[in-house]
């Protein structure tokens, strides 16, 4: 089958090295931008994923990031640490899957609302950036669900709802 | 899709970093929010696809190996997932039992990753008759983040016929012979508009009966004669003792009597003729409706009819057998085996047991009859009396037709064969026949009276397989 879940190119150990890899990777661009200091608090991040997993440790990087970068984050700061952030993406999400809609949603969906996010914050400031990129995600989020629904045959002429 | 606990939290860990941001106006913290959001969105596609291939592979199945049940019966239904591929995560099937089928234990399976097939029996009873139709049943797959529930495979159905006698037997031995009471046509003369012949006038004829274009034509004064066609009451007597309570629930001896009382009814109302109804019980009358036609009193004996409770509770009348019967029906090891202690403690026993016994059986009796004596007494008009009973109390039954006759009327009696319907009264076939032949010759006994036909009632098959095992060689009874 050439499913989703089955389509394993890593076993478990392979996607747990990748994720490391990509976890290490961050501590370095947390080293980059704000030297030894950087290095040490990147492992805070490396502690919440060894402990709760990925979508934790991207959290906890961009509390860090913050943390380290009080007076403002420069332009090569954010694309370093955002950079290390989508590796860390990638790597997480390798394990299950390497179809072609997978790939495109995780290739394109993080430069294209992050670029929305930088013109809104240009135009606006930072609540229209955080507006377009929780309405970019629901957006999206909402598209994979009713998506769902009708292939799976759950919509119907008279009834539109996800009840099965 | 439903998003778990975990999933929600992971989402909530997103918005959670976007108010970080506007809090403390530092845009960099929605490099986060982005990346989880990202993360979620990716996890929703994967499992979309993994959903959508693995109901492709999947075929469910339920199927109940009887489609056709009696109420209250169980029947083994079997639950199966098939995968044409291993399937790649766990998959849960839970079947769609109708409403009104009632699981013994859960009826679900569960295909772990790999797996290509599973299947469950379970066993579902039916105590509600009607036609029943499964859901589909439910696929739930998950990947511990989303959830995501849908009706799959096929919707068979279950008829469940309600509890009642299949094929009612009325007949003589094993021939069916129609159950009415006997010919509306009396062979008296009245006054009904179908003529049957011309007479000449005599002293005491109406007036009004004179066919004055015969008069005028034979020149004497003639009467036109109709054929009286009589109205007919029938009063339905049911018997309803514990004897008649033998048999499997719902198919007792009494549940036969009333289907076949029943159809007398639906005649009885069909030619217009009054029905009356007296059911008897341990003390005596305990229902009584006199003969009377209309809709209502047809409506009011059927209502009385149904009224009866077949309930097989209790339905050991011999729990009071006289205790020597049993004793010396015990089987020959046994009673071998029995030390002198017990027979001695059974022979004292036997007189007070057997007094007991046959005075119960007396005080039946006598309200019985003094029951049917008191229901048929200061009736103008004859009534055919159909009498369902059994063929436990012969001398019972006899003394009771001699009654019904003292009091002019005629019978009908409807008897249930005791041998065609305990349980497990034809494991042995030998033995069934011959209590078979004694209940044939009572009926034929019963049906030479004068005035008297007698019918048996029965299931339709048990009469033939009782039949069936001794007509070659020795031919019917």
């Amino acid at each position: 089958m050439s499913s989703a879940f089955g389509r394993r190119r890593l076993d478990g150990v392979g996607e747990r090295r990748l994720e490391a890899a990509a976890v290490g990777a961050l501590a370095v661009a947390f080293g980059l931008v704000a030297g030894p200091l950087g290095l040490v608090a990147g492992l805070v991040p490396a502690a919440v994923w060894y402990r709760w997993g990925s979508p934790y440790a991207m959290g906890a990087a961009a509390v860090v990031f913050v943390a380290l970068t009080p007076g403002g984050a420069s332009p090569l700061a954010v694309a370093l640490v955002g950079g290390a952030l989508w590796g860390l993406l990638l790597a997480s999400t390798a394990d299950q899957t390497r179809s072609r809609r997978t790939w495109l949603v995780s290739a394109t969906l993080p430069p294209a609302l992050g670029g929305l996010a930088w013109l809104a914050l240009r135009e606006a400031g930072t609540w229209l950036a955080a507006a377009a990129v929780l309405t970019g995600l629901g957006l999206a989020s909402y598209g994979l669900h009713r998506l769902g629904l009708v292939r799976l045959g759950l919509v119907t002429a008279d009834t539109d709802t996800d009840q099965p | 899709m439903r998003p778990t606990r975990q999933l929600w939290a992971i989402g909530a860990l997103a918005v959670s970093l976007a108010a970080f941001a506007l809090l403390v106006a530092r845009p960099a913290a929605l490099l986060g929010t982005l990346a989880i959001g990202t993360w979620l969105v990716v996890r929703q596609s994967q499992f979309l696809r993994a959903l959508s291939e693995t109901v492709d592979a999947l075929t469910v199945e339920q199927t109940a190996v009887t489609t056709t049940v009696r109420a209250g019966e169980t029947t083994p239904v079997t639950l199966t997932a098939r995968a044409s591929t291993p399937v790649p995560a766990a998959v849960a099937v839970d079947a769609g039992i109708p409403l009104a089928g009632r699981l013994t234990e859960a009826l679900s399976v569960t295909l772990p990753p790999g797996g290509t097939r599973v299947e469950h029996t379970a066993s579902v009873t039916w105590p509600i008759a009607g036609e029943h139709r499964f859901d589909r049943a439910t696929l739930t797959v998950s990947d511990g983040r989303v959830r995501q529930s849908l009706p799959v495979g096929s919707t068979p159905s279950v008829r469940v016929e309600p509890r009642e006698p299949r094929e009612v037997h009325v007949g003589v031995r094993g021939q069916r012979v129609p159950a009415a009471p006997g010919d509306h046509r009396g062979g008296l003369l009245g006054s009904s508009l179908e003529p049957t012949e011309i007479r000449e006038y005599q002293p005491g004829d109406a007036t009004r009966r004179i066919d004055w274009k015969t008069t005028a034509r034979l020149a004497s004064p003639h009467v036109r004669e109709f054929e009286g066609e009589m109205d007919r009451p029938v009063l339905l007597v049911v018997d309803t003792r514990r004897s008649l309570r033998t048999g499997p629930p719902a198919e007792t001896k009494l549940d036969y009597l009333r289907e076949t009382a029943l159809e007398l009814a639906d005649g009885a109302r069909q030619a217009g003729d009054p029905l009356g109804l007296v059911t008897l019980d341990d003390d005596g009358v305990h229902t009584r409706l006199e003969p009377a036609a209309g809709t209502t009193s047809y409506g009011r004996v059927r209502r009385g009819l149904f009224d009866l409770s077949t309930d097989t509770g209790e339905a050991d009348h011999r729990r009071l057998r006289p205790l020597a019967g049993a004793w010396d029906e015990r089987p020959g090891a046994l009673r071998a085996d029995a030390d002198d202690e017990a027979a001695a403690f059974v022979r004292s026993l036997r007189p007070f047991l057997d007094a007991r016994y046959h005075a119960r059986e007396l005080a039946t009796a006598r309200s019985f009859l003094g029951g049917l004596s008191e229901s048929l007494a200061n009736r103008e008009r004859q009534v055919v009396v159909v009498l369902c009973t059994d063929d436990e109390r012969p001398q019972e039954l006899r003394d009771a037709i001699t009654t019904i006759r003292e009091h002019g009327h005629t019978v009908l009696v409807l008897l249930a064969p005791t041998a065609l319907f305990e349980p497990d009264g034809l494991a042995d076939l030998e033995a069934a026949y011959d209590r078979y032949v004694a209940f044939e010759r009572l009926r034929r006994r019963l049906d030479g009276l004068d005035g008297v036909r007698a019918l048996e009632v029965a299931p339709d098959g048990r009469v033939a397989s009782v039949l069936a095992g001794r007509e070659a060689p020795e031919g019917r009874p």
